[in-house]
């Protein structure tokens, strides 16, 4: 290597960084970051205290937990991410990103989007997909700008003016390529309005699909976006070389190669195809070591200067971020055992390990990230570092409160759900027992969570003031100079994957394979293969009403507390009745098998109570449950059906392969009308208004009337004393 | 390998250190070139073959499947319960009546009433979503008896939504719940229309 001669010095170009894109990013962080994290801490306390639901539609849970997951998901770490990737990656290729006009798209097209999911998701206009709740025009918005954020990347790439790419650029090249993917094949659907839509696959499909994307989104989203700024900001933070090169390349391969496959370990013991479900575990495990070659990385790079993570916050974060990392890369495998899944799959288990990584992982390093980036950005220096340190204890605190209640209510609540005496009775048949008794969790949950946002709230203020008293900006950016890409060789004798680094084209090409096989490998057979759409005559497509009051069940969010599958085990077919069949699901579009049973299952409530139940049940399921957690559902008496889309509804179901006739479709509002007449012939006995007939709660009677019934027949009766 | 061309002034601990140092510098981040820690590889190593092992096992070795696990042992807890029901379903007037004399029968038929039966049929059997217990009609027997009662909470009646209590309570529990609906029998108490057949003056 040479200096930079003086022959070289007249080819020396000038350039500067767009960094006021950069600070755009960095406070729709802060911003997003304080509402995801309140929307979370409000319904904590729902749980704790049902009535914060405020019998109010915009304020039910089943409604804010979509929009608290998304606000942290796309709004706050979305943020954090084009912050950090636009500053890091401009410096990683001594190059202005290719257009600033792109950038601007960009930011604002995120945050229209971000208003966008605000105004719908409480409104309960939802797919009722995990973390990919927004309707299909929101949808195509998220499409258009992540593709422009990925033409703005990749032509910077092209102009860059370092010839091979650094370990945090491939990362960003895998999570832009993947993240593109995964969004546009899973909210795949046809609308039958402005704001409402059918997902194109139904049932076990739809299934496998949603959590090739969900568990995905953590991997893409999350996870790898991440791992690309803990391998900028570590470093330079601490002053110190990356641990290990040849780390990098085998744990960055491997990690999004196996990553890809991991997904159908949300659906163990579901009706999924059993290989499906063991390919999805295996490659868990296998998943283990490519995680923790980035913690290593991360942590070793620390190494030496240990001394200095003790005193300097930014430092605590990034620790503390990759050490969470590790921890939650450990628990996630743990977790995809099938055994160990029987017990912690729907219970708060999972809630917990979700928030050691994204409080742990993401908001840690975000943290971090902030405080290096935030003074260099505004020159000047932190405002306070005393205030940073109280944000840190205040957080970490938080989050072990969030994390031991949680696995303290997730274990307890698993073992009492599966809890058989030795009469072959339920210990606990009463669901709700489950539920009080781990309320007190809920309360500790929700104050950890407080800790977590008060933290965050300190770091506003913080930047606040950092930002208020730095030195009035410049009108000019300031000036790089580098040599020009041509001036930089390729370098020949650090082996192939050197050279693979000089060619990003190729690399991302590469990279796009690797996470290919596995989407292709799991998916495909489910999309051309009759293994997943198990027919039996017996099921029929649902009835127009029962079409109407499942689309109240979607938009109210219910799939977020009850789960409609049975799982093949004892104590859940003696809890629920009948394990769940996968012919069942066919006509489900969305799926909706949920994750996290707050409340119990509901696949088989069909005929289980009369329609007087659920009449009382939906205005105030303190009347037939005491103790429930549920929120009233009071305007479902009051909103009618809206019988002017019922036939719509219809066409698209039976264009998407619902064998209605035309006949059917064409007389599907006097059925529905017939249908709701029966419901309120019943009612009225006990009571009911008949001008009750009109309403939604009657829709949605019909439709859980109808769930399960199919083939749920009880197999065996139990026999007359007499 | 140390050059001039540096920017970056990174940390650098010792001797052995700067030999690892790779010629890599980007925006003043370098990289050493530590092998990989030999624990990791066998990790690494190990969640692979596990992961295949595991594949084979249950897809190509003829594991038993979720499916098979689970009726072998629903099969087990299935031969209890049949053998529970024979138990519960065998009612003696004189056993039943014997246990109404303990100590603890108002009290057990209080908290079985309350836990189980007080969500449909509210305060004292008055009926809300279920029928009223204190009138002279019955929707479910023909006759008010403590076998005809003890048999229909038994076995339920799906349609109506009355549930069969055999699977969840045990034969004491279902003592006490016919007990309570004899103690509030003919009470009369104000509450839903009578359902039912008149079957007593």
């Amino acid at each position: 290597m040479s200096t930079v001669t003086q022959a070289q010095e007249k080819d020396l170009e000038v350039f500067s960084y767009d960094d006021k894109l950069t600070k755009m990013f960095v406070i729709a962080t802060l911003i997003w970051g304080v509402i995801a994290l309140f929307l979370g801490v409000w319904i904590a306390f729902e749980l704790a205290s049902w009535k914060l639901n405020l019998d109010l539609p915009w304020f039910t849970f089943g409604r804010l937990r979509p929009l608290h997951t998304n606000a942290a998901i796309f709004a706050f770490v979305g943020n954090a991410i084009f912050a950090g990737v636009y500053y890091s990656t401009q410096r990683l290729l001594k190059t202005r990103m290719a257009s600033d006009l792109l950038g601007k798209i960009h930011f604002w097209g995120w945050q229209i989007i971000i208003v966008g999911a605000a105004i719908t998701l409480p409104l309960g206009l939802s797919q009722a997909k995990e973390y990919a709740e927004l309707e299909w025009p929101l949808d195509i918005a998220v499409a258009v700008i992540w593709v422009t954020f990925g033409v703005n990347f990749f032509l910077t790439l092209k102009q860059r003016r370092e010839r091979h790419i650094y370990v945090a650029i491939w990362f960003y090249i895998a999570t832009i390529l993947t993240v593109a993917l995964l969004y546009v094949v899973n909210n795949l659907a046809i609308p039958v309005g402005l704001m409402k839509s059918y997902s194109v696959f139904a049932g076990v499909q739809d299934a496998l699909v949603q959590w090739w994307y969900g568990h995905n989104a953590v991997a893409f989203f999350l996870t790898t976006p991440f791992l690309g700024l803990m391998y900028y900001f570590v470093p330079k933070a601490i002053n110190r070389p990356v641990y290990s090169y040849r780390l990098s390349i085998i744990h960055f391969w491997s990690l999004i190669f196996v990553y890809i496959w991991a997904g159908p370990h949300h659906l163990l013991y579901s009706t999924l195809p059993e290989w499906v479900q063991t390919v999805g575990m295996a490659f868990s495990i296998a998943l283990w070591a490519p995680s923790w070659g980035g913690m290593i990385n991360g942590l070793l790079t620390l190494r030496g200067a240990w001394d200095r993570v003790r005193k300097e916050p930014i430092l605590k974060f990034l620790a503390t971020a990759v050490t969470f990392y590790g921890m939650s890369t450990f628990e996630g495998p743990l977790l995809s055992i099938k055994s160990v899944n029987s017990l912690a799959h729907f219970t708060d288990w999972i809630v917990g390990h979700v928030h050691s990584g994204t409080i742990g992982w993401n908001y840690m390093l975000t943290s971090g990230m902030l405080y290096y980036m935030v003074p260099k950005l505004w020159k000047t220096k932190i405002w306070s570092e005393r205030l940073a340190n109280i944000q840190f204890w205040s957080a970490t605190i938080g989050l072990l409160l969030y994390i031991m209640s949680m696995w303290t209510a997730g274990i307890t609540q698993g073992l009492m759900w599966r809890a058989v005496d030795e009469t072959g009775k339920l210990v606990y048949p009463n669901f709700v027992e489950t539920v009080v008794k781990i309320i007190p969790m809920y309360w500790v949950r929700a104050i950890g969570g407080v800790l977590v946002l008060f933290g965050f709230v300190l770091l506003v203020y913080n930047v606040y003031k950092t930002i208020k008293l730095a030195p009035k900006e410049e009108t000019e950016d300031e000036k790089f100079k580098a040599l020009p890409l041509s001036a930089s060789p390729l370098d020949e004798h650090g082996g192939k994957h050197r050279k693979l680094e000089g060619l990003p084209l190729v690399f991302s090409v590469l990279a796009f394979v690797a996470i290919l096989v596995g989407s292709v490998i799991e998916l495909v057979p489910s999309l051309v293969s009759n293994q997943f759409i198990v027919k039996d005559e017996r099921v029929k497509p649902y009835s127009p009403l029962e079409v109407m009051g499942r689309d109240v069940y979607v938009r109210e969010g219910c799939y977020v507390c009850h789960s409609q599958m049975i799982r093949p085990m004892v104590a859940e077919q003696l809890r629920y009745g009948k394990v769940s069949q996968a012919a069942e699901y066919v006509y489900d579009r969305p799926f909706q098998w949920g994750s996290r049973r707050i409340g119990p299952d509901v696949h088989r409530v069909g005929g289980k109570y009369n329609h007087m139940w659920h009449y009382r049940h939906m205005l105030n399921p303190r009347d037939v449950t005491p103790g429930s957690i549920m929120p009233n559902y009071p305007w479902l008496y009051k909103n009618k059906i809206k019988y002017s889309v019922v036939e719509k509804k219809m066409k698209v179901l039976a264009a998407l392969g619902a064998p209605y006739s035309d006949d059917e479709i064409n007389n599907s509002v006097a059925a529905a009308k017939t249908q709701a007449q029966s419901i309120m012939d019943e009612l009225a006995k006990d009571g009911v208004d008949a001008k009750m007939i009109n309403k939604e709660i009657i829709a949605l009677i019909a439709y859980l009337q109808r769930l399960g019934t199919d083939l749920g027949g009880v197999e065996d009766e139990i026999s007359s004393a007499e | 390998m140390s050059n001039n061309k540096r920017t970056a002034d990174n940390v650098i601990l010792n001797e052995e250190e700067r030999n690892l140092l790779l010629d890599h510098d980007y925006d003043g981040i370098e990289e050493f070139d530590y092998p990989l820690p030999s624990w990791w590889v066998w990790t690494f190593i190990g969640g692979v073959v596990f992961a295949i092992g595991y594949i084979y096992f249950y897809n190509f070795a003829g594991a038993p499947t979720l499916r098979d696990e689970f009726d072998q042992k629903l099969a087990k807890v299935e031969a209890i319960r049949e053998e529970q029901r024979k138990l519960t379903g065998d009612f003696q007037l004189a056993e039943f009546q014997a246990w109404q004399k303990g100590e603890n029968a108002d009290q057990m038929a209080a908290e079985v009433y309350e836990e189980n039966c007080l969500s449909c049929h509210e305060v004292g059997g008055k009926g809300d979503i279920g029928p009223n217990l204190t009138d002279a009609y019955w929707l479910n027997i023909k006759e008010v008896t403590p076998v005809k009662i003890f048999s229909f909470i038994r076995v339920g009646n799906e349609d109506n939504g009355m549930p069969a209590w055999a699977d969840m309570l045990s034969k004491e529990e279902l003592f006490a719940a016919v007990h309570y609906v004899l103690s509030v029998k003919g009470k009369n108490t104000p509450g839903k229309e009578p359902q039912g057949e008149k079957l007593e003056d």
